[in-house]
Order: structure tokens, then sequence, then C-alpha cells
């Protein structure tokens, strides 16, 4: 594209309206639960995002030069614009924080992607002291993804501390090496460290039943055996039991193995899926340690989701209203968007044809893609699928009462 | 349906193989003819060329694949790795002429500017600057060897089994870069979503015979 430099794009058409409408969609539903919105700034400061963030978005930062002579970012993730604009404008009794966004991020793209720049949706919850957080920021991120029409959606969720817990008593080099291996899911080189490496038998079979631990719900039984006493599964039993009550039991999966960028997240943490993608379309999960990193003490959970891969080819129908072509006629400008106006409230979306030839108006309306045009002198209303006039009484969203 | 990517080439009737040891119904991948989807049963084999297997797996157009090693260190691609299935052992090396090795011997600044023939941008690119190194990588598809005796490359980045393609173009071995191996993958997704069936074909594997984690 012509002006736009490898990896950027700029977002049209259909495509657009459909972005569009899910940012919507998820705005109403979290301002629904007192999220506030955020709009947070496109450059942050280098510095901080290196040390915040994780080793694998550390090496796809975008970095830039200020106009002031500061090395900045064009924002690499929106959970960490969010965290520092909350704990630098709220006090700490005025916590619990919600906030929710819908921007673009900026991260050098992996392969075989090639995307710079994309949409996200998210929110945060910060400071509130129970579980109740994870199971109202879950609980909402299952609606968002019903209320969008998204196909095939299910959580995975996990819990970090376990695989810390199992590896802390691990000499230095083994422990690093497996949570390697697990973070870049190379189960067979996690089955070769654990095969050289000296572990004590106590920890060698937990671990080699890690990756294992994966599925319904009945896994965590499967846990309790497999894992010593102080890996806790609590929390995990604790929201996959609170998200069947809310309905949500063929939605919720387990993996204990999720080794999701463990320098950051610090409990509980999930993956979304949707669709036919292969890969995950977002996440999410707790990351105290974040958030103590800006001097703020307490919990902080939340989530992300690429809108890009979320919507990408239909993944999410999301319904379109009403939309028709309005031929003006012989009417006087003043009077056709007066007319207009009367379609439009009835919830109606309209664009407006000021060609003077009928059968060129609904040319133009077959090629936009209309079913519908109407001819705002007589008020007629055409189907150009089925090439005839309907009843406008019958058409009207609701008989056309406002 | 369970999709799964194969390489199409040298390694297809090894994959057939592997594919036959894991209990799958893999008989028509011995003719597959002009066909790049084949059916058997409630399996669809995706007939892929070697590179392109693991972008098929990460998109979700397969659920699963097997992949040269190589591949996966040149893609990068982001996908689940089940298992070493030990089939199609060789290595990945940098090889040159005589001279040369002798200039390898003291690796050091004088390296630097030296040209890589290889099938493998990225990981040619990302072993040399590992040893503070940078190469210029003149990237080929095939008949690596050629390109030290034609002035193309000084050196060439590429997998070897037995050595005597590179013994009769007079290179010689200056370092191993990775062992290479063929990979049972799959994609995140299908790791959630199809775990049972996973479980049980990585069961059939060698390094994991006989471990049942989800029982006792």
């Amino acid at each position: 594209m012509k002006g736009l430099p490898r990896g950027f794009k700029s977002i049209g058409g259909i495509e657009a309206e459909r972005i569009e409408r899910a940012r919507q969609v998820f705005f109403e539903i979290f301002t629904g639960y007192g999220y506030r919105l955020l709009l947070p700034s496109s450059v942050q400061l280098f510095g901080p995002c290196w040390e915040c963030l994780s080793g694998d978005v550390r090496s796809r930062m975008v970095s830039l030069g200020t106009p002031s002579g500061e090395t900045g970012c064009l924002r690499p993730d929106l959970t960490l614009a969010a965290v520092s604009y909350l704990s630098s404008h709220y006090a700490p009794e005025e916590r619990p924080l919600r906030v929710c966004y819908a921007d673009k991020v900026y991260r050098i793209p992996s392969p075989p992607d090639n995307d710079v720049e994309y949409f996200q949706i998210g929110a945060e919850l910060l400071g509130w002291e129970s579980e109740g957080a994870d199971i109202e920021l879950l609980t909402l991120l299952l609606k968002t993804l019903d209320a969008l029409e998204v196909r095939e959606s299910f959580i995975v969720i996990g819990d970090v501390t376990i695989l810390a817990s199992l590896l802390k008593e691990l000499p230095e080099r083994s422990s690093i090496a497996l949570r390697e291996a697990l973070a870049r899911r190379s189960f067979s080189s996690f089955r070769e460290i654990l095969d050289r490496a000296p572990i004590p038998e106590s920890l060698r079979r937990p671990l080699e039943a890690l990756p294992y631990l994966r599925g319904g719900v009945e896994v965590l039984e499967s846990a309790t055996r497999a894992l010593p006493k102080d890996c806790s599964t609590g929390s995990v039993r604790n929201l996959v039991e609170a998200l069947a009550v809310s309905g949500f039991k063929d939605r919720v999966l387990v993996d204990l193995s999720i080794a999701r960028e463990l320098d950051y997240y610090s409990g509980p943490v999930f993956e979304v899926f949707c669709g036919s993608h292969g890969r995950p379309v977002g996440g999410g999960g707790r990351y105290d340690g974040l958030l103590s990193s800006f001097g703020v003490l307490g919990q902080a959970i939340g989530f992300s989701l690429n809108l890009d891969l979320l919507l990408y080819r239909g993944t999410s129908p999301v319904s379109k209203s009403l939309a028709v072509m309005t031929w003006s006629g012989d009417l006087r400008p003043e009077t056709a968007m007066k007319l207009a106006a009367e379609l439009a409230a009835c919830g109606v979306t309209v664009e407006m044809s000021w060609i003077d030839q009928r059968e060129r108006s609904i040319e133009l309306a077959r090629r936009r893609g209309y079913r519908w045009w109407t001819d705002l002198s007589d008020g007629s209303i055409y189907d150009l699928e089925n090439n005839s006039p309907v009843d406008r009484a019958d058409w009207l969203p609701d008989g056309g009462r406002i | 349906m369970i999709s799964i990517a194969i390489p199409t080439g040298r390694m297809m009737k090894e994959c057939a193989t592997i594919l036959a040891q894991l209990g799958l119904p893999c008989s028509r991948l011995e003719n597959p003819g002009r066909a790049l989807v084949i059916s058997e049963r409630d399996r669809r084999y995706l007939l892929a060329k070697p590179m392109d297997v693991p972008a098929y797996v990460h998109y979700g157009a397969a659920d699963m694949a097997l992949a040269g090693s190589d591949v996966l260190m040149e893609r990068k691609v982001p996908l689940v790795e089940l298992a070493d299935t030990g089939a199609g052992r060789c290595r990945l090396v940098i090889a040159a002429p005589d001279p040369l090795v002798r200039k390898f011997a003291s690796p050091g600044n004088h390296l630097n500017g030296l040209k890589v023939a290889t099938k493998y941008p990225n990981i040619a690119t990302s072993f040399f600057q590992s040893l503070g190194l940078k190469l210029e990588v003149v990237h080929m598809h095939g008949s690596v060897e050629l390109a030290p005796i034609l002035g193309i490359s000084d050196c060439i980045l590429d997998i070897v089994q037995s050595g005597e393609t590179l013994k009769a173009n007079g290179l010689k071995v200056i370092q191993e870069v990775a062992h290479v191996s063929m990979r049972l993958v799959a994609s995140r997704r299908f790791t959630q979503t199809g775990w049972s069936m996973i479980s049980g074909i990585m069961g059939e594997l060698k390094p994991w015979k006989g471990r049942n984690y989800n029982a006792e």
C-alpha cells in the first residue's frame, strides 16, 4: 500500500466496521460492570517497558526517538500502559480500579506473521484482594466472546505458581532450562533435560507428568495424585467450578503446564482460543509482581484479545444492522435528508444516493453490496436480491415505531 | 477429522513409516500421485513443502505435523513440539573448502564479511551472530555445495547425513550447528482439544513408550 511501511496497514470497509462494532460491544459489556475507559498514549518510554515486559515481548519492541530526545517505543503492551496510568493517578483507598481499552499495540512480527500493529481489546482489575476478581474478569471475557458471536471459543486455565513451586528446589541451571523448554512449548526438550539433569526422583515424577496435566476438570484429580502437596491447584479448581456454575462448563479446559510469560504472571493464567486458529487469540492472568514493580501492593488481573485474529474471516459474524441505499429522486436535498433521518431513527443505516437517474442509483446499490434500496420520494423499498418491492411496515424494525 | 501436515520430498516415505508406527491409517500415502490432500478414515493428510509445514499448523489448517527440527529452527514458528521421533537423523553443519577450514581454525574478526551459502538464512544469521561474527548470507534453494566451487560463497551451512556429497565437492565440516531429526508437532489449540489422541500417539513413540501420566 502506497505510503505505508511494511507491516503496517490501514483498515477500511467491512473490516473496519466489524472492528468498530466489536469495540462497541466490548465496551458496552465492561462499562456496564463499572470498568472505566482508558485511552493510552501510543508511545511509551523504552526503559520501563524493557524492565517490566517478558523476554519475548522485549525482543519485539519497536523503538524510536521522541522529539525531546528520549528513547521511546511504540506501545508494545496495553496492560503496562494501564498499570502505569492507574498507579500514578489513583490513591490506594480508591482501589479496586477497573479499566478497559481497545486500541492498537505494536510489536515486531514473529514468523510467519507480518503485521507490526494490531488491535487489542482488554481489561484490568487492580487491587481486589480475593479470587472474585479472577472470576469476574473471566466471566465478562466469556460474555464478550458470546456477544461477539465468536465461534468455538474456549479458555484454558493454568497456574504458573505450580511450575515455579516445582522448579524452586532444582539447581538454577536445570530450572532455567526446564522453564525455557516449557515456555518454547518443546516437550521433547523438556523430556531430554529431565532425563539428563540431576533431579531428585520426588520432583522428576511430577515434572514428567506436568505436560500431561491438561484436559477437562478431571485433570485436577490426576494433578492431586501426580503433584506434591505444596503444589496447590485450588485457584484453578475454584475458577473452573465458578465458571461452570455461570454456565460456561463446556468452554473451560485446564492446562497446568502453561508457562505463559513466567516473569510477568504470578498466579492463575489463561489462554483464549476460537474458530480454527491454531494459536491463542489472547490470554491473561494474575500479575501481582508487575504491580509491585510500580510500587503498588495487592492483586491485579487482566486480559487482552487480538481483535484482528478474533474477527478474521468471519470468526465473529458480528450482526449488521439493516442497511439501505436511499435515492433522493426529485426531492430537494433537505427534504431527502429529513426522510432519511426518519429511517435512521428506526435503527436503519442509510447511505444517500444523489444520482439523478433511478437505474444508476440501483446499480450503485448492487455494486456496494446493498440488499435494500428505497425511493425516498414515494417511500417504496426494493429487495435487490429478489428484484421485488417489499412492504415498508414489514421491512422496518418494529414496524417503524421509533 | 484430524489434519496432519506431512513434508513432501525425500522425507515423505519416512514420515509414512512413522505414522504407521504411531498406529495411524496411512496406506494411501505410499502412492499419493499428484494429490496434495489425502483422506484416510478419520485422518486427512496435507502434503506440503517442508518449509511450509510449520505455517500450516500455526494457522490452524493442520492440527499436527511431522517437521524436521532444521525447518522448525529456520521458520521459528511457535508450535508445540511434542516429541523427537528419532527419524531422519542428520547434522546441520558449516562446511568449506580446505583453505577456509584453516581460517576458521582461529575464529575471530578476520572471518567477518565472508559469504555463507545456505537454505537456512535465519539459522545462519543467528548462528554467526552468536559467535559475534557478521557473515553475508547467500540464500539458495538447493545444491548449496556448488556455491563455494563456483565462487558464489566462501562456505556453506547445510544438512549433512553421510558426508559423501560434501566430500565429492571438496568440502570439509568446520563446525556443527545442530543435530537434526523429525519432530512431531501440534498446534497450541490441538494440544488442548485433542490431548487424549496426542497422548495416545506419543505413547507409541520410543522416548515416551509406556508412560501414562494421566492414569496413576
